[in-house]
């Protein structure tokens, strides 16, 4: 219990400010008595603010080192080897620090970082600091572990950074989002999920929090990479970064000089290693910034070519080459394949497979891994769409599919081949026009045109 | 007495409030203020050079040699029977139960789809890889599915290579590769009767789970691999590489769904992680006979 408490400070932090404000303010309302105002004030002020730390990923080290590895993944001493090298690229909560390697400038920005880090508070000028802790925190966690105190209360949950997996992006499958996408997610939010929109924040508070997600991003696809290197590579109990020189007793000088030697040249190396890992993370990151999925003119239409259109959508929503029915359900309510998992739980372990017992699932919430819950695929007669309602970003989704989810992306159609299987754009926009036009649709009836706010009136 | 009573009550509704909310998390980092320091003050300095001389050269390889055997086990549980729950006319032939494939093993004890690979991080000159491997470098494999069964349950790539996916059903389907290591990820729909290429541009250390998010009981494994030396067993349970580096210290992995990476087996010995060491003579046909045992 005991230990409990302790590895739980930042809950009880929150926690505790939350009770102070709310007792306070009924003791001032209903004019209590004051000794026991000043108690609670004493008791609760008295445990401090401790300083925030960003946790271990021990859920993936769990996951990386098997059956046989220790409770939490590696054993301590290997866990401090990548401690200190995270805290030594990334610096702490409070002190974020950019790693500096090749093309970092072109992701971070350590003045921005900065405004987002560290606990809430305003500068002398008046200037608000601690960004991320005072909006993001509460469900996204200290480490961007999408494990804030809020989290298992959320569906779904917050998102977890750290694999550096985003869904709602312009980029193809397997790259990183563009600034942009993450700013757009800032501001709009997220339709249907607890993520709320922070339009009303000034531009540079936005442009602060989308730095510092990026940043709990990279230091968390590192962690995982570090997590798998020390695994793979080190021997049993060897630490990925070493500082204490081995000296025999009654070593000689010259002894303990080559001892020292061979260390320097260790720790060089290891040093190597580290900066490899990150720089390999931060090129993913500056290379998405150029690699977002262009979109063709969407066809201007007459509301007879949209009828048509969304008709043919439909015979290619139901069909076997865009296959969407099988998992958005004959109605398209979201009801055809609801027995999966998203990637994020699937990377630890897989509750949908038949050998996985909750037993196995328990050694990971035992770690704070969320209690897995399968993923839905949307209701698309509801008209909220999580990515956003623009045609535009329905014909990403289409197109690129949905990184971590089960969504897959459209097969283009060859241009060398008419008879091979596959979309073209206008197809894509077909299904477009289709998918939006759902929530318009009464259930029973077969797609019309009218009070689609999408036909053009001429 | 009412203000002592609602004392204590207020006493237990934070008590439980504190109590109620605690959930086990993951340890925060500890760390030495002097190592971290040292640390970021490297990190600072900009390229860290590697001392002269450090970057320990690989002996090359004298020749070539073969590395063959075959996987048993014995008391394997039975295969369990997989719930079709859609499409069951084709993904159900004449009503018949699918059963899983996680563990196959023959009537000799032989285990499918148990992979084999080189781990050792190699060089990628001519003298690490034989001729015979120049024509898969950049070849297209081929990866089915059939009656909703991914036809290769265990499928090793080069990482350089093409992989055509094919959809041999009357259904659609979608083939989902979650990325892990440099391999990279996919997840395109596969038109009924009809093929997709998919290029895994990088390696990974371990298998990536294939799915297909349409017929949820589909599942497969998928690596690629930057050199040419892996192989997954036949259903008899015996395997081939040939023309492995000789005369060089090797570290072959082995994996199998039903166990993950086999750390304990009989007739080699392999450590916790599933590594075996091996260093070949010229020509030597390296037989390995092994037992795992059951899950």
């Amino acid at each position: 219990m005991s230990k409990f408490l302790l590895r739980s400070k930042f809950d009880r932090h929150i926690l505790f400010e939350w009770i102070l404000h709310t007792t306070m303010l009924s003791f001032i309302r209903h004019r209590c008595s004051w000794p026991l105002g000043l108690l609670c004030v004493a008791v609760l002020a008295g445990c401090g603010s401790p300083e925030a730390k960003f946790r271990r990923y021990e859920t993936f080290a769990k996951k990386t080192g098997g059956s046989e590895s220790p409770r939490t993944g590696l054993p301590e001493n290997q866990w401090r080897g990548i401690d200190e090298a995270l805290a030594g690229l990334f610096g702490t909560p409070d002190q974020p620090i950019i790693p500096a390697v090749e093309n970092v400038s072109l992701v971070l920005d350590q003045r921005k970082l900065e405004r987002a880090a560290g606990p809430v508070h305003s500068d002398e000028l008046w200037v608000g600091m601690g960004l991320y802790r005072e909006h993001c925190a509460h469900c996204h966690g200290v480490t961007g572990d999408g494990n804030g105190p809020t989290a298992p209360f959320l569906n779904p949950y917050p998102r977890d950074y750290r694999p550096g997996w985003f869904k709602f992006k312009s980029t193809p499958l397997g790259a990183k989002p563009t600034h942009a996408d993450l700013k757009k997610i800032l501001i709009d939010g997220i339709p249907g999920t607890a993520m709320p929109s922070f339009k009303l924040l000034p531009e540079e508070e936005v442009e602060a929090l989308v730095q510092y997600v990026k940043y709990l991003a990279i230091r968390g696809e590192t962690e995982r990479r570090l997590i798998v290197l020390t695994n793979e590579e080190l021997d049993e109990g060897e630490r990925l970064v070493s500082f204490d020189v081995a000296h025999k007793s009654g070593a000689t000088e010259a002894e303990k000089e080559a001892a020292q030697k061979e260390a320097d040249e260790r720790f060089a190396e290891q040093l190597e290693m580290i900066k490899e890992t990150v720089s390999g993370v931060i090129g993913r990151w500056a290379e998405a910034e150029s690699a977002a999925v262009e979109i063709p003119q969407r066809p201007a239409m007459t509301r007879e070519e949209l009828v048509a259109s969304r008709q043919r959508g439909r015979d290619l929503f139901y069909g076997t080459i865009a296959n969407c029915a099988k998992c958005h359900g004959d109605s398209a309510l979201g009801d055809g394949t609801t027995n999966d998992y998203d990637n994020w739980t699937k990377d630890i372990i897989d509750p949908g497979k038949p050998d996985t017992t909750q037993e196995m699932i328990n050694q990971y919430v035992a770690l704070g891994f969320p209690e897995p819950r399968p993923i839905k695929p949307r209701n698309l007669r509801q008209g909220v769409f999580r990515g956003g309602s623009r045609p535009i970003d329905l014909y990403w989704r289409i197109k690129n599919g949905i990184e971590g989810s089960p969504m897959p992306a459209a097969t283009p159609k060859p241009e060398d081949n008419p008879f091979a299987k596959g979309l073209t754009p206008n197809d894509v926009w077909d299904i477009v026009n289709y998918v939006y036009g759902l929530q318009f649709d009464p259930l029973s009836q077969q797609p019309q045109g009218f009070g689609n706010p999408l036909v053009k009136t001429n | 007495m009412l203000g002592k009573l609602s004392l204590v009550g207020l006493m237990l509704v934070i008590a439980t409030l504190l109590v109620g909310c605690i959930r086990p998390m993951a340890q925060e980092q500890i760390t030495v203020v002097s190592h971290v320091s040292t640390l970021q003050e490297k990190f600072r300095e900009g390229a860290v050079e590697a001392a002269p001389g450090t970057t320990a050269v690989a002996a090359t390889p004298t020749g070539w040699a073969t590395l063959k055997g075959k996987f048993t086990m014995q008391g394997a549980p039975a295969p369990s029977v997989l719930s079709i729950t859609k499409e069951q006319d084709v993904c159900m032939p004449g009503g018949k139960p699918v059963l899983s494939e996680r563990l196959i093993v023959d009537s000799s004890g032989g285990v499918k789809d148990v992979l084999v690979y080189l781990s050792t991080k190699t060089p990628v000159t001519p003298e690490w890889e034989h001729p015979s491997y120049a024509d898969t470098k950049t070849s297209t494999v081929e990866f089915d599915q059939k009656d909703c069964i991914f036809l290769s349950h265990t499928f090793a790539v080069r990482s350089t290579q093409t992989v055509k996916i094919l959809n041999s059903d009357p259904v659609g389907h979608n083939t989902n590769i979650p990325s892990k290591g440099n391999m990279a990820p996919a997840n395109p729909t596969v038109p009924s009767n009809s093929s997709v290429t998919y290029e895994p541009k990088g390696e990974s250390g371990e298998p990536t789970p294939v799915s297909c998010s349409i017929h949820p009981w589909m599942s497969a494994n998928m690596i690629a691999r930057d050199n040419p030396y892996f192989a997954v067993t036949k259903p008899d349970g015996t395997f081939e590489i040939a023309n492995i580096p000789a005369g060089v210290d090797l570290e072959f992995r082995i994996w199998h769904e039903s166990v993950g990476f086999v750390g304990k087996a009989t007739g080699i010995e392999p450590d916790k992680k599933g590594k075996v060491k091996l260093k070949a003579e010229n020509d030597q046909v390296v037989e390995w006979n092994v037992e795992i045992p059951a899950p």
